[in-house]
C-alpha cells in the first residue's frame, strides 16, 4: 500500500516542503526607489550566499514603493533613493525616527548630451536663451527641492525657470528626458553619468555652492518586519565594506568629502 | 421535477451567481475607495488650484481629442465599413493596434517619431508638442481615435444598407446620401462614440506622461495628479481624485449605455 503511493507521498511532500522554504523566516521583503537597482540586485545576490537567506526585491518610485508598503503592510526594509522619501516614511510611521542607516552618496550634477554640445560649464550658462532644462518637480522628487536650492544660492533662479521645460516625476525619468534629447540639461545626480556613459555627461557644480546639497540612499527596517534581525543583518551588509564596494562598482560614492 | 427543468434552474442559478459575484467585486472596490475617503478632506483637496487646473486641464484636452478623434472616426469608419477587398482584415489589425497596445509604448513611439528628423521639423514649423499641451491633445488622440473609429464601424455595420441605396436610386450624391440618411441614422452610436472617447481621453495617463511630462499647472493632468499623489504617499488625495475620476468615467459610461445600447462593439 505504502509503496504503491509512494510517488503521490514524494510530491506532496516537496511541494509542502518548498512552500515552507518560501515561507521559512530566512527570506526578506525589500521595497526599493529604482535608482539603487543595480546595486541592490548584486548585493542581495552576495547576501543570499554569505547568509543562506532568501532577499526579495521590489523596485519602483521611491514614493510608489513607499505608498505599496503603507496600503499593504508589508515589507521588511525600506531603500528608497534619497533622505527626502526616508523622511516621508518617517513622517507616516512606516519606519523609526533616526533608524535610517546611509549606504550611498549622491552628488548633483548638471547632466548634459555626451561631449557638451551646447557648452555648458556652470549654473550660469542654464540661463543660456533658448535652452531646454529640465528639473525635477520640487516638493515631490528630492532632486528637485535640491535643483532650486542650487539655483538660488547661484542666484540664477528666476532666469533659469524660464528655460524649464518640464518637470520630471522621478529621477529615473530625470536621466531619461536628457537621454532622448527632450532637454539640453538637466540638474541631475552624478551617477547618471556613470548609468548611461554613451549618453550623459555630468558637468560639476563647485563646491562653495554645492555645500551640504545633496543626498543618500538610505535604509531602514521597516515597523512591518517579521524578521527585524535578518532585516538589520541585510542593512549591516549593505554598509559594510563588502556592501560598499558593490555601490562603488556602480558609480555610487559611499563616502563624501 | 424533471430532470431537465433541474438542470436548466442549476445552470441559471450558476450564471447568475457568476454575475452577482462578478458585480459585488466591482462595486466591493469603490465601496472600499469610499469608505477610506474622509468626508472633510474632499473638499479641500478638490479646490486647491494645482488640482482645480488639473481638473480643468483634462477636461478641455478630453473636449478637443474627442472632436479630433470623431473627426478622424466617422469618415474612416464609414470607408471601413464599405471596404471589402483584399487585405481587409490586415487592415483592421493594424487599424487595431491602438486598442491592444499599452498606452506608455504607444507614448514612447510618439515621442520617438517626434524627436526624429521628420518629427522635429514639423514641431519647429507647425507645432510644438513635446512637454506643451497640443503633447497631451496628440497622446491621447493616439490612445483613444481607436475607440472612436471600432464603436462608429460597428454602428455603420449595423445600419441596413438599403436606406442608403433608396436614397442613391432617388438620385441623391454618395456625400449628401452619407449626410442626410448614414449619418442621421447612426446618431446614436455618434453619441455613444463619442462618450466613451472622451472618457478614455479623460483617464489617459501613460501616452501622456511621456509626450507632454508633468509641468505643474502647465500639462498636469487629472491621471497625472492622481499619479503623483501616489508618488507621495498621500493615500487621502490620491482616493479622492480617483473617486472624482470615477465619477465622471460613470456619468460617460451612462451616455455610452443610453444612446449606444443597441450596438455591438
Amino acid at each position: 500500500m505504502f509503496w504503491k503511493h509512494l510517488r503521490l507521498i514524494l510530491l506532496v511532500t516537496t511541494i509542502a516542503v518548498s512552500f515552507a522554504l518560501a515561507a521559512s523566516p530566512g527570506s526578506l521583503m525589500v521595497f526599493a526607489g529604482a535608482a539603487s537597482r543595480p546595486a541592490l540586485q548584486e548585493a542581495a545576490k552576495a547576501f543570499e550566499k554569505k547568509y543562506h537567506a532568501r532577499i526579495h526585491c521590489t523596485f519602483g518610485g521611491s514614493g510608489t514603493v513607499l505608498s505599496q508598503m503603507l496600503l499593504t503592510k508589508t515589507g521588511d526594509v525600506y531603500v528608497p533613493g534619497s533622505g527626502f522619501n526616508m523622511r516621508i516614511a518617517e513622517e507616516k510611521g512606516v519606519v523609526k525616527k533616526g533608524a535610517a542607516r546611509k549606504v550611498a552618496y549622491l552628488i548633483p550634477v548638471i547632466s548634459v548630451q555626451k561631449g557638451n554640445p551646447k557648452k555648458i560649464a556652470s549654473l550660469k550658462d542654464l540661463a543660456q536663451p533658448g535652452l531646454k532644462v529640465a528639473i525635477a518637480r520640487p516638493g515631490a522628487v528630492c532632486l528637485g527641492d535640491v535643483g532650486v536650492t542650487l539655483l538660488r544660492r547661484a542666484e540664477v533662479y528666476d532666469a533659469v525657470m524660464k528655460n524649464v521645460v518640464t518637470q520630471p516625476l522621478d529621477c529615473g525619468q530625470t536621466a531619461g528626458v536628457v537621454r532622448m534629447k527632450q532637454v539640453d540639461a538637466a540638474i541631475g545626480w552624478d551617477v547618471f553619468g556613470k548609468w548611461y556613459p554613451k549618453d550623459i555627461a555630468s558637468v560639476s557644480i563647485p563646491k562653495d555652492i554645492r555645500g551640504s546639497a545633496w543626498d543618500y540612499i538610505p535604509a531602514a527596517v521597516t515597523v512591518y518586519s517579521k524578521r527585524p534581525r535578518l532585516a538589520r543583518q541585510w542593512i549591516d551588509f549593505l554598509v559594510s565594506p563588502e556592501g560598499k564596494s558593490i555601490f562603488r562598482k556602480h558609480g555610487y560614492l559611499t563616502e563624501v568629502k | 421535477m424533471s430532470k431537465s427543468r433541474f438542470g436548466n434552474t442549476a445552470f441559471w442559478t450558476l450564471a447568475a451567481g457568476t454575475l452577482l459575484l462578478y458585480f459585488s467585486f466591482l462595486v466591493a472596490l469603490v465601496v472600499a475607495a469610499i469608505a477610506r475617503t474622509k468626508l472633510s478632506t474632499v473638499q479641500p483637496i478638490l479646490f486647491c488650484p494645482e488640482i482645480k487646473f488639473a481638473i480643468g486641464l483634462s477636461l478641455l484636452t478630453a473636449t478637443i481629442t474627442t472632436v479630433l478623434s470623431m473627426l478622424v472616426a466617422v469618415p474612416a469608419a464609414y470607408a471601413l465599413s464599405q471596404y471589402r477587398g483584399r487585405g481587409q482584415s490586415l487592415l483592421e489589425a493594424i487599424l487595431d493596434l491602438p486598442l491592444v497596445l499599452p498606452p506608455v509604448a504607444l507614448g514612447f513611439l510618439l515621442l520617438v517619431f517626434l524627436q526624429s528628423s521628420v518629427g522635429l521639423a514639423i514641431q519647429e514649423h507647425f507645432l510644438q508638442f513635446v512637454f506643451e499641451v497640443p503633447g497631451i491633445i496628440l497622446a491621447q488622440f493616439a490612445v483613444v481615435s481607436g475607440f472612436a473609429l471600432r464603436v462608429m464601424k460597428s454602428a455603420f455595420d449595423s445600419l441596413d444598407p438599403r436606406y442608403e441605396e433608396v436614397a442613391r436610386t432617388l438620385g441623391l450624391t454618395k456625400g449628401q446620401a452619407f449626410m442626410r440618411i448614414v449619418l442621421p441614422l447612426s446618431r446614436n452610436g455618434l453619441i455613444a462614440s463619442a462618450a466613451l472617447t472622451w472618457a478614455r481621453s479623460v483617464g489617459e495617463f501613460g501616452a501622456t506622461l511621456i509626450v507632454a511630462g508633468a509641468f505643474e499647472r502647465k500639462t498636469e493632468v487629472l491621471s497625472i495628479a492622481i499619479f503623483l499623489n501616489w508618488q507621495l504617499a498621500r493615500i487621502h488625495e490620491g482616493l479622492t481624485l480617483t473617486l472624482l475620476l470615477l465619477c465622471v468615467s460613470l456619468l460617460a459610461l451612462a451616455l455610452f449605455r443610453k444612446f449606444g445600447g443597441v450596438l455591438r462593439v
